[in-house]
């Protein structure tokens, strides 16, 4: 029978209508996993094996809750408040929220793609994403179960992506769970989906609006603040829903003004407008929005959504820029203007009787944004950058070095130094030491008692640093291509390309922007394979060496050996999760669909990738994080984000905590402690670079390729720590692993020092490992996957 | 002011806004620092990621090492410049983040094996917030007695200095090595 849509009225019965909404014509592609769609508690059991193993860690911001009305509770020493909950737990819970605000901006984000996409193109409109991906959803198979041919599958998928956050945001009410490790699990739930949801919005924008689509040689993009052209009418956009930026782009070249007005952005709206038109640039992370909007060097500014400064328009209002909001989830209290005459709207804008206006239909801003931009160029003259060199002295004449801006800087950066210094000798230099580590957030001019101007004294004191700062970015290029895969993933698999390392997230780094650049330059320098996104991989762009060439202009854009790969935004973090499923589906031939726990275990034992997080801030970073580690992905994140409050590590002296189900030998065994945690900050670039190379071991590593992570693991913590590091013995499961050079003088330490016994005539290792070295080694710590390749039953 | 008075006056939070509703750090004296870890059982001393770029209070641990006996876990980094002077730290590869989680851990038997630390000194970190996340759970989740001889008030700790300026706050490091 030919289901379609619509409605049936049977004649023999009467008043009786059967509606049929949604066709699903799935073909069986591949039998369903045990966990289709799965909800709150289906994947708890994995989420305990995890959590039996990285010990959640809570670091308080505060310790009281005041969520409801029986509170405020005083919670300290993880007393229990008045509901009963005690302080870890109360933890647990926000984490579970700032997940959730995280999860719940990319499924915003991603209805508002599909919905849009739908309306414009249909339903029906085809998920290609070219002949070099086939695996187009890796997410969507591995959680949901379905392979989408159209965007309007997407749909379904956002229904029970939705369905499910509201569920886990119901458990946050008062009176719900009363352990943090239900909480905790309920996380790691919100992190899976939401990057499910990040690959429904990638992919869907991928191909509607014909992205590159796996292209290692993406096109390079103008970045930095020095690529603003103070010459030209400037359109600046900002956030992460490309669909106003998309209509400006249109609008220009239908008009053909390409070349006569630029369109710069900052964050993911940045990178997704350059995906969509490479002539636009990027002038970078949230850190410069300040920097940009004071300049006074854009004639508009357009935001859409996420990251945007809650005092946009203020500051905008100040420099007389006025803002077209576009957002429903960032109106900034202007008035809506969508169906207004854009004539009219405009005249109110350049003459500055509206300030900003609000306009919710992303295909009406490309005219009004481009019209303002041009007469208030025409209309502005010439003026200086921040301010003039005479104001610039009056304001640090103010100061009195109380020092209050030193407390109120997220990096205790001394300002009050550099003003003192400034004021007594007319040295402005010392400004241009805090400039690259300046998140430009003006918290010190709030605590001012003088009112002194600082951010604009910072930025104009180093103006020839900041237009010095220009460079290349690769342009987002989306998925990881199967073809690539089925040449790494043995490689990786095995451990001889020694690591995936994955630089993402949000720029509050602890110290100078460049720190980023140098801890990955080192690892594209041995050869693993760097993947990144967002805001790290622009600050990449505008990492370079002493000829001027930045990282992408040095090392290619392939996900193998030494590449360097942009995927895109913030979205684009699924295609990193799913580079790490297709490994598990092209070269281990393991099911994806429904089959979330078996891939998971999969990646965490023999997947060497590692997250770095060197500066998140936002919700966001939390939930992409935690949806990382339920897939078996450690991150190693900045200072910063201790203040996430929790973290997962693991204690590599608990032995019983570490085994595994060898499906070889149909034992369960002991196994080393690699990884020995899921999230771990750094405090020093030092400190990140020697954790990224330690957890991309893994168990299954072969000798060949443990030997390559040990070397790497070793060399870097001499050269950074001044020293073996404390704990690579554990490593060590037969004299192959050992680094070939250093294989005497280790072999003597494991006897001195670890008490293992040595052959010394044949140099072979006779006892003291952990376990001993098996090449079928085949881990896992999941019952029903080591029941399904060994057809044995184990009793639980 | 003299370094006695600033050791009396009410001082700053490192960031204001790190409040709670429990009780803050005491102040604490150089003298005081030296007499608890003379009387702790199992001291240990945390060194951050600032020894990197201060010579001088790299040379503060060396003293006070070689003056008390202290055992060092070193963190972000801070290993090499103390091993080319000659210290074995006891641990150099885990951050502050794993070393407080094994603190928080009262069956925890230390890197020496003889069992976890009755009182954890911090110094040289550059990143106040970071270490007072961790002096906050070592607050509400542990019976470990804490210091902080960093440059910034930690309200997290149980005892720390006040804010000191550059010039103070060696003097006041090296008050700790004249007892």
């Amino acid at each position: 029978m030919d289901l379609r849509e619509g409605f049936i009225v049977l004649d023999d019965m009467r008043n009786v209508t059967i509606r049929i909404g949604k066709i699903v014509e799935e073909d069986e592609w591949e039998p369903m996993g045990p966990t289709p769609r799965p909800h709150i508690l289906d994947l708890r059991y994995w989420d305990q094996k995890l959590l039996e193993r990285y010990e959640p860690f809570y670091a308080p911001m505060q310790d009281f809750c005041n969520l409801c009305t029986m509170g405020p509770c005083e919670l300290s020493h993880n007393k229990e408040g008045a509901c009963g909950l005690d302080l870890k737990t109360q933890k647990a819970r926000l984490v579970v929220l700032a997940c959730l605000i995280g999860a719940s901006s990319h499924t915003a984000h991603a209805r508002h793609l599909v919905h849009y996409l739908i309306e414009k193109f249909g339903p029906d409109y085809p998920i290609d994403l070219g002949s070099n991906v086939n695996i187009e959803a890796p997410n969507i198979r591995l959680v949901f179960g379905i392979r989408p041919k159209t965007i309007g599958d997407l749909e379904q998928v956002l229904d029970y992506v939705e369905q499910e956050l509201v569920r886990v945001l119901h458990t946050t009410h008062t009176g719900q769970e009363e352990s943090y490790l239900d909480y905790e699990s309920k996380a790691l739930h919100v992190g899976m989906l939401d990057h499910v949801a990040m690959e429904v919005a990638d992919i869907a924008q991928i191909v509607a609006f014909n992205y590159p689509k796996g292209d290692p040689d993406a096109p390079l993009i103008e970045t930095g603040f020095g690529v603003l052209d103070p010459n030209k009418p400037v359109i600046l956009v900002i956030g992460h829903n490309i669909l106003p930026a998309r209509n400006i782009v249109d609008y220009l070249e239908e008009h053909g003004l390409e070349d006569v007005v630029e369109v710069a952005g900052l964050c993911c709206t940045a990178i997704d407008t350059t995906r969509y038109d490479p002539k636009a640039k990027i002038v970078g992370t949230l850190s410069f929005e300040l920097r940009a909007i004071r300049s006074g060097i854009p004639d508009v500014v357009v935001t859409d959504e996420q990251c945007i400064r809650a005092d946009t328009l203020r500051e905008c209002s100040k420099m007389g820029i006025p803002v077209v909001a576009t957002s429903e989830a960032s109106a900034r209290g202007l008035l809506d203007r969508t169906h207004e005459n854009p004539d009219v709207i405009i005249e109110d804008l350049v003459s500055g009787k509206a300030k900003g206006v609000l306009i919710k239909d992303p295909d009406k801003v490309g005219e009004i944004a481009v019209r303002v931009a041009l007469e208030i160029r025409k209309r502005r003259g010439k003026k200086e950058l921040f301010m003039s060199e005479e104001e610039l002295k009056a304001e640090v004449q103010k100061c009195t070095g109380c020092a209050r801006c030193v407390f109120s800087c997220p990096h205790n950066l001394r300002i009050d130094v550099a003003m003192q210094h400034a004021k007594k000798n007319g040295d402005f230099s010392k400004f241009k030491e805090i400039e690259p580590s300046c998140i430009a957030c003006g918290r010190c001019e709030q605590s001012c008692p003088k009112g002194i101007r600082i951010v604009d004294v910072i930025m104009k004191s180093s103006l020839d640093q900041l237009k010095a700062k220009t460079g290349k970015s690769r342009a987002g290029r989306g998925p990881i291509q199967d073809v690539e895969i089925r040449k790494v993933g043995q490689p990786i698999v095995m451990g001889t390309i020694p690591g995936v390392i994955a630089p993402i997230g949000c720029p509050n780094y602890p110290r100078a922007r460049e720190e980023l650049g140098q801890i990955i330059e080192e690892f594209l320098k041995r050869r693993y394979i760097v993947v990144t996104s967002g805001c790290h991989a622009m600050d990449l762009g505008m990492y370079k060496d002493e000829e001027g060439r930045s990282l992408y202009e040095k090392y290619p854009g392939v996900f193998d050996a030494g590449g360097l790969v942009n995927v895109g935004s913030c979205v684009a973090n699924s295609h990193i999760s799913g580079a790490a499923i297709k490994i598990a589906a092209i070269f281990a031939q393991r099911p994806l669909r429904g089959n979330y726990a078996e891939i998971a275990d999969y990646i965490l034992n023999r997947i060497g990738a590692v997250g770095l997080a060197w500066g998140a801030y936002s919700q966001k970073a939390a939930s992409i994080a935690t949806g990382f580690n339920r897939l078996g992905i450690p991150a190693v994140v900045g200072p910063h984000s201790a203040k996430y409050r929790r973290a997962y590590i693991g204690k590599f002296w608990k032995k019983e905590k570490w085994w595994v189900y060898d499906i070889k030998s149909r034992k369960k065994m002991p196994v080393e402690p690699a990884p020995d945690a899921l999230l771990v900050c750094a405090e020093t670039k030092e400190e990140a670079i020697v954790q990224l190379a330690r957890l991309c071991i893994r168990p299954a590593d072969t000798y060949l390729g443990r030997q390559i992570k040990l070397t790497h693991y070793i060399e870097l913590s001499q050269k950074y720590l001044g020293c073996l590091p404390d704990d690579w013995h554990l490593y060590v499961r037969t004299e192959a692993d050992l680094p070939v050079k250093m294989r005497d003088q280790l072999l003597k330490i494991l006897e001195d020092e670890h008490g293992w016994k040595i052959d010394w005539k044949n140099k072979k290792i006779l006892e003291g490992p952990i376990r001993p070295y098996d090449a079928g080694f085949n881990p896992t710590l999941v019952e029903h996957v080591y029941e399904k390749y060994t057809g044995e039953k184990i009793v639980r | 002011m003299s370094l006695d008075k600033v050791f009396e006056k009410v001082t700053r939070i490192f960031n204001p806004a790190d409040v709670q509703a429990s009780k803050c750090a005491s102040i604490i004296k150089p003298k005081v620092v030296a007499t608890m870890i003379k009387k702790a059982k199992r001291p240990i001393l945390i060194t951050g990621g600032k020894l990197l770029e201060d010579e001088r209070i790299v040379d503060f641990v060396v003293k006070l090492h070689e003056k008390t006996g202290i055992e060092i876990l070193t963190t972000g980094g801070s290993s090499k410049p103390l091993i080319e002077r000659g210290i074995k730290p006891l641990a150099t590869v885990f951050t502050l983040h794993y070393i407080t989680q094994y603190l928080l851990d009262p069956n925890w038997k230390g890197f020496d094996g003889k069992g976890n630390y009755d009182l954890a000194v911090f110094v040289g970190f550059t990143t106040p917030y970071y270490l007072s996340r961790m002096l906050s759970a070592l607050k509400h989740f542990s019976k470990v007695n804490t210091i902080s001889i960093c440059e910034y008030y930690q309200p997290h700790a149980k005892f720390s200095f006040p804010n000191l300026n550059e010039d103070m706050y060696y003097e006041a490091l090296n008050m700790i090595l004249e007892v």
